[in-house]
This record gives structure tokens, sequence and C-alpha cells, in this order.
């Protein structure tokens, strides 16, 4: 018999008395869409959920039953945001002048996804929390370890942002 | 640019409420600027964009069960894949199949005129009690004839001379509704009316109603077969032929009893297709296109029209409905998708409700190569399997049977050129799909236009997607529909249908968002067992194990009926400590006639509250060792137990926190007795080598 996190209410928990089974089988899925929304692939998405867990598996301290989602979400947008400064970092090169940039290619053929994946990362993860997994802005906020009002300016920016880049995607997706 | 100023401000009112000034603002800017304008509707379609759900995926198996939970193991795609790949080898369905079955839908379709059973009531070969509806050219104005013959004879059972080629059969299978055309009688033009044939009385109705100057168009039958929904249609001016005139489109439904019909204004000149008619909540569906009122093109909208009010969805950009069933309870959706080279040529469908036109299947892939147009979707008669019908730029067409809308198995019913053994002419293209009305059969047809202009093709069984034999229209002729001709195949093929099933009616949990924080006072057993009597996510658990989502679920108990969630019963909740405080968790048993199938297990936090959130399988008793047990066990034979509660424990060289029987004796010494496996059952440790908690 484990310890379902979900059931300890008020106080945190050591990583090695988590029922993992259990707390996967709650939001492994859920975890799985916010990150398909926000990659380009389903293959990155289970990478990146799969990592999550690994690092809430490793973590000193497990929150409580009401904290573990939005901290497990804590952990995917900080992956996301991470994997996609490295992208920046690490252009992809064509070396035979026919390869097509994964982060062009468009080939989950979702303007969506693609718009997304063409504004900056932390605007992109907020507006989903709001928007696909309706997270409030004070949730959001202690997710992703800011202040509310920064919440804010990341939901006007990023809703600007993404009406942009989310026109380009349907042209180019048209075109 | 002016709009710079007035973008932020449209952004922020998406999530707050602007200031009077800020308000003022934005009116000055929509008045004026169009580019502001179109950025605001543009924000609004973005915000719908951004919360439509993403389509359900498969979650991968996780790896660190199997690994062992003290150390966490790297998560290895291959192994998952393989893992995958053989349970779903080991089920028999093809990986693509594994990921459909496992997708579950967000919405429960509104309760509706049930679907009868497939049956199979005839032979899996061409039978002679089941027939064909066929249209011809050869009667003997040179107009159109209806006729319907025998599967297995040339031989005509009736004939209609001059008749339109738009028939519709009934969910029985054995009324044939037909448009008969007449000259008028001043010569100048013809007449239409609408007489239905009984196929096995063999007998017709009077005319049921009359089309003088207008031309009939569809007809449906209503889930029940006693009614008819058709319409007419003008070529100008609606009741006077004019070109200058707009086409005019009139709906009616017709009660086929006592001929009564009455207009579906609502429906006029907006729906092009009606899909089902439920007599039994007058709800029509149907689907058609919004003229835009400056002239672009309209959009597509889906319709319900129930009890005289008229609702409309939009359907989604660059979706089309394929199919719908004609019992009001799934609509198909089928749209261009994503290739495997990357091109966008290829498809893809979701299904929604016909009621509520909510996603009850998340999209999924038809064809993953290029196609040549959106896939030809058909319900299978008195069932929810769709068989899909797609052309492909370079290959030969498929045709496939899709049980439970995509969610169930898969199986190809055509195999172009399939072996001949007995010499039959085997299709090796398919060009007409029709269905035998018991939901028995489809009989995949190809065109020869190089001889006398014949259709001919295979025969498969629906129940197996078996290739059961061949069919060869030898005396030419049209094929529109199967009927049956035999009174006793009739006597089973009621078309009313049957009373709903469990399945049919029961509406499900609506479960909390993430991030929903729901509790409810648990200090106390009663506590917990009304807390659960409102819980979604133990409603949720309950529908799992009954398997109301989808019977492959693998909560789901076989020995539970299907959908029966009342069947199930909660035992006696037993609490666990987390000591020394007051929160712990309480172990419900979930029953079914009296065994227990699984234990779910509900929070207490040191204010009393918790929800339920989790649960552990196995039939075994809980807590696996009794209070009087335990109370035998940590007492000694001169110092008695005063009292034992269990707690949350493990012994100080263990990391396995388990459910423990904390026992007090007489002396005020404590002990605990560990009934689970820890160090061997019944493991019995004094109070300094115990770490308590969780």
């Amino acid at each position: 018999v484990r310890v379902d996190t979900e059931q300890t209410v008020g106080t945190s928990v050591t990583a090695g008395a988590v029922d993992w089974d259990a707390v996967y089988a709650r939001h492994a899925a859920a975890l799985l869409g916010y990150l398909r929304r926000l990659t380009r692939d389903q293959e990155t998405a289970e990478d990146l959920m799969h990592t999550t867990f690994q690092r809430a598996m490793v973590a000193k301290r497990v929150p409580d039953a009401i904290r573990l989602g939005p901290w497990l979400y804590r952990i995917a947008t900080n992956l996301v945001i991470d994997r996609a400064r490295r992208a920046r970092r690490f252009q992809f090169l064509p070396f035979t002048g026919r390869e097509v940039s994964p982060s062009e290619s468009g080939a989950d053929g979702d303007a969506v996804r693609i718009a997304l994946r063409a504004i900056p990362a932390e605007l992109a993860a907020t507006l989903v929390l709001r928007l696909h997994e309706g997270f409030s802005r004070s949730e959001i906020a202690g997710m992703t370890g800011v202040s509310e009002r920064t919440v804010k300016w990341r939901l006007e920016q990023g809703r600007i942002a993404f009406s942009a880049a989310y026109a380009r995607a349907m042209e180019g997706e048209h075109g | 640019m002016a709009n710079d100023h007035v973008r932020p401000l449209l952004a922020r009112s998406r999530e707050e409420a602007l200031t009077s000034a800020e308000r003022e603002a934005v009116r000055v800017h929509l008045a004026m600027c169009a580019e502001c304008v179109l950025f605001e509707r543009a924000l609004a379609q973005n915000d719908r964009v951004l919360s439509a759900r993403e389509p359900a995926a498969a979650v991968p198996p996780w790896t660190a069960a199997a690994a062992g939970r003290s150390k966490p193991r790297p998560w290895v795609p291959l192994a998952a894949v393989v893992a995958v790949a053989l349970v779903a080898l080991a089920a028999g369905v093809t990986l693509g199949n594994y990921r459909s079955s496992v997708a579950s839908p967000t919405h429960q379709p509104q309760p509706t005129a049930s679907i009868p059973a497939p049956l199979a009531v005839g032979n899996g070969t061409v039978d002679p009690g089941f027939g064909f509806v066929n249209t011809d050219v050869a009667g003997p104005t040179g107009g159109p004839i209806i006729t319907i013959r025998k599967e297995t004879s040339s031989a005509v059972v009736t004939k209609v001379d001059g008749a339109l080629p738009n028939v519709a059969v009934s969910p029985s299978g054995q009324r044939v509704a037909i448009w008969a055309s007449f000259l008028n009688a001043s010569g100048s033009g013809q007449s239409f009316q609408l007489v239905v044939y009984d196929t096995v009385a063999r007998t017709w109705t009077a005319p049921l109603f009359t089309s003088a100057s207008e031309v009939p168009r569809a007809i449906v039958w209503s889930s029940d077969g006693t009614g008819l929904v058709f319409s007419t249609q003008n070529n100008g001016g609606r009741g006077a032929l004019g070109p200058a005139a707009p086409i005019h489109t009139s709906w009616f439904s017709l009660d086929t009893a006592s001929a009564q019909a009455r207009e579906l204004s609502a429906l006029e000149s907006i729906a092009d297709h009606v899909y089902s008619w439920d007599r039994s909540t007058d709800t029509i569906t149907a689907s058609g296109l919004v003229p835009a009122s400056s002239g672009a093109a309209g959009s597509g909208m889906f319709l319900v029209l129930a009890e005289g009010q008229l609702r409309s969805f939009p359907v989604p950009v660059r979706w089309i409905v394929a199919a719908a069933d004609s019992y009001g309870r799934s609509v198909v959706l089928v749209a261009g998708a994503a290739c495997d080279d990357g091109t966008l040529r290829c498809s893809k469908a979701e299904v929604r409700d016909q009621r509520t036109f909510e996603v009850t299947t998340h999209e999924f892939s038809i064809a993953r190569t290029p196609v040549r147009d959106y896939p030809t979707v058909i319900f299978r008669p008195r069932s929810q399997d769709l068989i899909v019908w797609q052309t492909y730029f370079s290959a030969p067409p498929t045709v496939d049977l899709w049980k439970d809308l995509g969610r169930g198995e898969r199986a190809a019913l055509f195999r172009p050129g399939r072996p001949s053994p007995g010499g039959g002419i085997t299709a090796t293209d398919v060009n007409r799909i029709i269905t035998r009305p018991d939901g028995s059969t489809a009989f995949l047809l190809q065109f020869d236009s190089s001889r006398t202009g014949r259709w001919y093709g295979d025969t498969v069984s629906l129940v197996d997607a078996s290739f059961t034999g061949y069919l060869d229209f030898t005396q030419g002729g049209n094929p529109l529909g199967s009927v049956v001709l035999d009174p006793a195949y009739a006597a089973r093929m009621d078309g009313r249908p049957t009373p709903p099933t469990l399945c049919d009616t029961y509406v499900q949990a609506v479960v909390p968002s993430p991030g929903t924080v729901l509790r409810y006072p648990t200090v106390t057993a009663q506590q917990v067992r009304i807390g659960l009597s409102t819980d979604p996510n133990f409603r949720h658990l309950l529908e799992d194990i009954a398997g109301v989502r989808q019977d492959s679920n693998p909560l789901r108990d076989p020995r539970v009926p299907r959908c029966d969630v009342n069947a199930l019963d909660i035992g006696e909740p037993v609490f666990v400590r987390n000591y020394p405080s007051g929160a712990g968790l309480w172990y419900v048993p979930v029953r079914y006639q009296g065994g227990q199938v699984i234990v779910a297990t509900v929070g207490r936090d040191e204010a009393g509250a918790g929800s339920q959130g989790g649960a552990i399988g196995g039939s075994a008793p809980y807590p696996p060792m009794s209070e009087a047990q335990a109370r035998k066990v940590g007492a000694s034979p001169s110092d008695a137990a005063s009292s034992a509660e269990l707690v949350f424990a493990r012994p100080a060289l263990s990391r396995v926190v388990e459910p423990t029987w904390r026992v007090v004796r007489v002396s005020g010494a404590v002990w605990y007795v560990f009934p689970s496996t820890t160090g061997g059952p019944g493991t019995v440790l004094p109070d300094d080598q115990v770490v308590l908690g969780n």
C-alpha cells in the first residue's frame, strides 16, 4: 500500500512516500495535453512529460494534494521554456538544401501550435495555462513564480503576439 | 500607428474590465479604425482557438511502476513503444487501433431514441430474403423507373414507371418512400406524388403528399419509421417559375399513418440535408449553409430543430459534415490533415453529438497518405459503427469498418481484386457502397461502363469483415438501397427503437478542471459516505469501473454490468491517521454484490476536510489484518492491549510507508503491528524502531 499524495492535504511529503503510479494516472493526460499544445509533436510532448515526472520524483519534498497538480505544471512549464531557449541558441541548419527546419515545417499542420511556438515561450505558456488549462491568474502566478501583475502583462502581450503569429501561420497553411 | 495604443487595451479587456477612460478610447478607435475592429474580432476568435481542447492522446505507459520505486528510471521511448505494440498485438489490434481505443470522449451524448443493435437475420451471402431498390431508364416513355428485386434473382418484385431516383428505405428495411411522377392533366408539366411501398406486405399506400409545381428532393425516414422529412425545390420564385427569382427550398415533415404534413419553415432555404427525425422528442437535425450578408461565401452550420425551436452551430472552418446517423445521436465531421510526408493532403475526422454539437470523440486520423477527396462515411445500420471509404492519389481505395465511432476495433472491408476461387467477379475499385438494413452486410460495388453498364462487386460481412460472396447485377440497373423481403426476417427487423439501455441514458459526471479545489467534511465515516455521494471524482471512478466511457477502460471490472453504476456501493470506511496529527486517509471499499472491487481513498486534513483522489485495486480485505488480530499480536501475555488504531508508519530500516496498527498496551508501552509484507506479515516493532507519518 502506498500513499497517494492526493489525499495528504496540508503538508508536503518526501518523493519516496508518494504513489507515483496514482499521481501519473491522475495528472499525465492533462499534462500531456498541455505540453502537446506548446510543442511541435507528440513525441516531444511525451518526452517533456516524462522529464517532468522524473524531476518530480527526485525532488526532496513533494507538495500536498492541492498544490501537486500546479507544481507539476510548473515543472513542465519550466521545461518548455528551457527547451525554447535552447532551441533559439541551437538553430537547425539545413545541410543539403532540401531539409526544412522542424520549427518551420508545420509538420503537425496545426496553426495554433506553430503560432504558439513562434512567440516567446513565457507568453505562450501563460496563454495556454490561462485559456487551455483554465487556471486563474493567481494560480498561474504561483506556478510560474512571478507576480499576478506580470501574469496579466504576459497575457496581454501574449494575445497581441499570438494574434500576429497565428495570422502568419494561417497564411502559411493556406498559401 | 494609431492602433498601437488601443491594441494593449483590447487585449487587456479580454482579462479584466477597463477603466471608463480606457473604454471610451476603445470605443472611439473601434468607431474609426477598421483595423482595430478586425483586431478585436481576431482576439475573440483567438481566445476560442486557444481554448479548444487539445485532442486526447494516448498517455504512454508509466515505466517507473516496472522499474521499482526506489529510483526513478529514465524514460525509454523505444521500450514504451515496444510495450504499447506488444499490448496492442496481444489484443489483436494495431498500434493505431490501440491509440484509438484509449482515446476517451469528453462529452456524453444526449439521450435520444436508442439505436437497435445490428442483426444478422439472413444468410451471410446473397439472400433471397433481402432485395435491392434499383433505378433504370427502361420505362415505356424512356423515363426513369424504380424496381425492387431479390438479391439472388433478376425477377422484379414490383416496379414504378416514372419515379425519381431519390428513394428512402425505412430503418426497418421494409418501407420504401418513392416520388412517383405524373404528367399534369394539361400535359404542360409534371407533378409528383409521395408513396410508400411495403416490401413485405407488397402493398402501396395512397399518395401521401403531392407536389405540383416544385421538384421533390431529399427524403429521410424518422428514426422510428413512422414519418418522413422531405424537401421540395423550385427553379425560381416559389410557386411560380421564373429565372429571375432565387431557388427556394421548402422542408416538410409527414406522418405516414395519417398523411398529415407540416411545413418546417425554420429550415426553409437554410437546410440542405436532413439527417434524422426523432419523433419521441420531435427533434430534427440537419446541415446547411448560412449565406453571408455581403454575398461572400456562407458558413456551414449544423442545425437542430427541436419542438419548433431552431438552434444552429457553426461547423469549424475547414471541416465538413460527412455523415450523421438517423437516430439523432452522432455526427461525423471530416477535414484535411497533415500527411506523414508533411503535406496537408490527408484526412482526419471527429465525432460530435447531434443534439449539442459537442465533441464526443476527439479528432483522429483517417489517411496518412495523400487522398483524392474527403472520405465518405456511412453509418452501419442499427449501430454507431462507421464505414469509412477513402480514395487516394496513388493507391487503391480503402473501405474500413470502424467500430464504436472510431474508438473500437478497425477492420478492412475492401481488398482490391481479392482471390476469386469460385470464378466470381471481384471488384478492383469501389464506386458505391450499399448496406443491408439489418447492419449485417455491405455491398462494395464497382460499375463496369465498358460492357453493358452493370454493377458488380463484393459482399462483405459487417459482423467479422469477412468476404462472403460475389454480386452481379446481370439485368443492369443502378442499385439505390437494400430492403427486406422475407416476412420472417421483417419480424426480427422491427424498426422501432428498442428500450434505451443503461449506457444510452446514463449521463456522466462532470469532473472539475485541474486546479479546482474540492473538499467536504471527512471527520467521520458518515461524513465520508455523504461526501462521496456528491464527489464527481468518485463518481468518475465508479463510471470507469462500470465501463461508462468505454468497455476497455483499465479500471473496468467485468463483473459489473456495463453502465450500471448504481449497482456499486461502498463498504465501511477505515481511517488511517497520519499520527500524531489528526490528518490522514480514509480507505473506502467499493463493492459489487457484496464483493470488493476496489478501495477508494479519501483525504482528511487537519481541518477535517478532503475529497476522493486515489484508489487501490484488488479484492483483498482492507485493512489486511483486523483490529482483533492486531490487538492479539501486539499484546503480550503479561501486558494486554488497551487500544489499537491504524496509522501511517514504516519500520526505521524501510522506506515503505504503510497503514500500521498502533497498539497501546495497558502498561502504556506502544507497539506497532505491520499487517502487510514489510519484514513479513504481522511484524511487531517497538516504538523506537518505527518512523511515523508519511
